[in-house]
């Protein structure tokens, strides 16, 4: 056992026990962080604070929510969001937060594409930030489904029906899934369960892997160089602050996401006060009925892309290319090729690749929610056909290309 | 200046997806409709024209598109006398004691007024157990021409037409009209009357019931600005229960329809849904084209269009706003508050990154 003297205060007294000083250095004073790097690096503690708003805010809204299709309806849309005091703030809170939390992961992927963070010892960074966003996508559709309204019920129709695709398993896993013949009473508990319970603890855990897999390779930075942490850590703490190619992670580049955090909770109270449709579709708002379909089913925007792939082919080869969508991006620091890690617009045929990617991302979210009717298929299929090609086909060109080139 | 490209970039970007996939999937999804016209002749006239013209555009064929060109053709015709006709009586000078014995020998059988002691009505002869409804406050929420258009044409006033032919009559039988779906001067002089009886007592009979609900609410023990708030909403629902509420339940506010679901489900193929969150899944501006054209907004609807005029059309709105989006006030000036907040937040964050960044520039 260590000694332990009369201690001079209470961080003392921690420090003796917990060790906290060293643990405040390791995690806040002297984790280091490029100094070149723009305001799109402070999404990461964007979605931090995000999921911290949708936990506590869900937190608040299991106490009064009933996972029973005969009381879920009215639990939310009664009780919550008319008898409990300021109920309708966390589940608008919540309803706009699991919308507009998407908007901040799709922009962080493509950051991280951009600058080539996935690239050269920071594959397990991108790796479990895509698990993040499949866990996320999970944590999306159960929760969807608990208001029990229109949407709910339709959507966990077409999805878990989905599943009936997969050869000779499918029907019965459909069943499975369900817990029911039909989406049901047993469907809405378990998928209760799934997003209050299971999924929140995996996230949790891969949160915090995440960040652990940022130690070593460290952060990227925005004109991609590659930096001695040791070197330019010891100009910092020499004094040499303004030399050193390097910042603390507390308080230099929290006190800079703070001021981000701040601007973006201007918007997205914005959202959830003013403009909340986006994310609570009103359609929602109609309880379940089994037995009225409604005119128009379509996913949360944020589906949109893989959804619109889904319906860009017959129903087996667009179940398959689905599925392909799904995990495609988890291979993508395999599918580069390319041993130079440089901001897109320095490497010449990777940055028309970037912006067309996107562009056609955009175009398949679009018609995803559009009626699958006339030139709307034929544009599903083109953007499905050349959204594969761009990963599969197109990436791994370029990036030998570009490697040769280098030679 | 770098940061503010990258952010331009990132605005325009997710503009586009906003755009897309919010106003402009909408507008692809939902039929455009005209705007809200109280003007019901020239709203059922041009409708039906925009119906005649979406049939001889359909995609049909061969005899079928033929049947629907004629039924359209038809139905504009039929819209065209009939509105003539409401012009007709509109120019007559009307008067209201006569209105009053011609209620009694052309409407008493089945309505109540009781209001003015009309109260002989009976229910027992309706085909479907439909509780006809007491026209003691129609004068004051329907609009008049609507009403004298109902007294010659029900199904058509309602636009429920499709549903019934000779074989299946509307449940409200009227014989003012001629065979030639003329109008006498004698019968277009008691639909005349009949209106400006209704339109005398209605006001006086809604301006009743509101005394009697605000009586009690003065009574209860709520505080001054609560009671203004209750009185207030009271009139909304008096309309709601007056217009709507014969066949649809607002559970969330504890009001049941007066009818039966079994004899709706079978009078109407369904049961009329509960209109507890109807704002929300909505919205007003489609509420207000429903209930103004209700085929309009949704082709087929079981839904008649119950004639309410622009007043009582808005306190119906309120009403359901009043029950649906309750925290809708709260909503709003939190909102700003919340806002302001961070919007200071910003400002001190600014200043002290400022003071961190000063060493490290």
């Amino acid at each position: 056992m260590a000694e332990f003297k009369k201690a001079d205060g209470i961080v003392d007294w921690l420090d003796q026990r917990l060790a906290v000083k060293s643990f405040m250095k390791v995690m806040m004073t002297q984790y280091w962080i490029p100094k070149k790097i723009n305001f799109l690096w402070a999404m990461g503690v964007i979605l931090l604070t995000m999921f911290a708003i949708l936990f506590i805010t869900g937190l608040l809204l299991v106490m009064y929510y009933k996972p029973d299709v005969a009381l879920a309806f009215d639990s939310v849309n009664k009780t919550i969001m008319q008898e409990v005091e300021y109920g309708w703030l966390w589940r608008h809170m919540h309803g706009v937060a699991a919308s507009v939390v998407f908007l901040v992961m799709y922009i962080h992927m493509f950051t991280g594409i951009y600058y080539g963070s996935y690239k050269r010892g920071r594959e397990m960074i991108w790796i479990s930030g895509m698990l993040l966003f499949v866990l996320f996508s999970a944590e999306a559709f159960s929760g969807y489904m608990l208001p029990w309204g229109q949407m709910s019920y339709w959507a966990a129709m077409v999805i878990t029906n989905l599943f009936g695709g997969i050869p000779f398993i499918g029907p019965e896993l459909v069943e499975w899934i369900r817990g029911d013949y039909a989406v049901g009473d047993a469907t809405l508990n378990r998928f209760f369960m799934l997003h209050v319970c299971l999924l929140p603890i995996v996230v949790i855990a891969v949160i915090a892997f995440h960040f652990y897999s940022l130690r070593f390779p460290h952060v990227n930075n925005e004109i991609s160089e590659e930096l001695d942490f040791d070197l330019e850590a010891e100009k910092y703490l020499a004094g040499q602050k303004k030399e050193s190619k390097v910042i603390a992670f507390w308080p230099d580049f929290l006190c800079k996401d703070i001021f981000y955090i701040c601007l973006f909770m201007i918007f997205y109270f914005y959202l959830v006060c003013f403009h909340y449709d986006f994310a609570m579709d009103p359609i929602n708002f109609d309880p379940a009925n089994a037995l009225k379909t409604p005119p128009h089913i379509y996913p949360e925007w944020y589906f949109l892309w893989s959804y619109e792939i889904l319906r860009g082919f017959s129903y087996e080869i667009g179940l398959a290319c689905f599925g392909i969508a799904q995990v495609i991006f988890f291979v993508l620091p395999f599918l580069d090729r390319s041993d130079v890690v440089a901001p897109a617009h320095k490497r010449g045929a990777f940055m028309v690749w970037f912006w067309v990617l996107l562009l056609d991302m955009i175009i398949l979210t679009i018609y995803g929610k559009l009626p699958p009717v006339g030139i709307n298929n034929n544009i599903a299929t083109i953007a499905s056909v050349l959204f594969l090609l761009l990963l599969i086909v197109i990436l791994p060109v370029i990036t030998i290309m570009e490697r040769k080139a280098k030679k | 200046m770098r940061e503010f490209k990258i952010f331009l970039v990132l605005v325009i970007f997710t503009g586009i997806v906003y755009w897309g996939v919010e106003p402009y999937a909408h507008s692809q999804m939902n039929e455009h409709t005209s705007a809200v016209n109280f003007d019901f002749k020239a709203e059922d006239i041009n409708q039906a024209k925009v119906e005649l013209e979406k049939a001889m555009n359909s995609d049909k064929t061969g005899a079928e598109k033929e049947k629907d060109i004629e039924f359209a053709k038809m139905q504009l015709k039929d819209y065209e006398q009939l509105w003539a006709n409401v012009d007709k009586i509109a120019s007559l000078k009307a008067d209201v004691s006569n209105g009053k014995e011609a209620f009694e020998l052309n409407c008493a059988s089945c309505h109540r007024a009781s209001f003015d002691g009309f109260n002989d009505a009976d229910d027992s002869i309706s085909a479907y157990g439909i509780i006809y409804p007491d026209l003691s406050t129609a004068g004051a929420i329907y609009d008049d021409k609507f009403l004298m258009a109902i007294s010659l044409n029900p199904a058509l006033a309602m636009k429920n037409h499709k549903k019934y032919n000779e074989q299946n009559p509307h449940p409200m039988l009227t014989a003012f009209l001629e065979e030639d779906g003329s109008i006498s001067e004698e019968n277009a002089q008691s639909v005349a009357d009949i209106v400006a009886y209704l339109k005398s007592i209605g006001n006086k009979a809604l301006l009743s019931e509101q005394e009697k609900l605000a009586k009690e609410i003065n009574a209860s023990k709520m505080s001054d600005e609560d009671k203004q708030k209750a009185i207030e909403l009271s009139k909304h629902r008096l309309v709601f229960e007056h217009a709507c509420a014969r066949c649809h339940d607002v559970k969330y506010d504890k009001l049941f329809a007066k009818i039966n679901a079994n004899d709706l489900a079978a009078y109407m193929g369904s049961i009329p849904p509960d209109l507890s969150m109807v704002i929300r899944a909505k919205g007003e501006e489609y509420l207000n084209k429903f209930l103004n054209d209700t085929q309009k907004q949704l082709a087929g609807t079981a839904m008649p269009r119950v004639g309410l005029n622009a007043h009582s059309q808005e306190e119906v709105i309120s009403y359901l706003s009043a029950v649906g989006d309750s925290k809708k006030a709260e909503r709003e000036s939190l909102g700003i508050k919340i806002m302001i907040y961070f919007a200071v937040m910003a400002v001190l964050a600014f200043l002290w990154k400022k003071a961190i960044w000063k060493d490290l520039h």
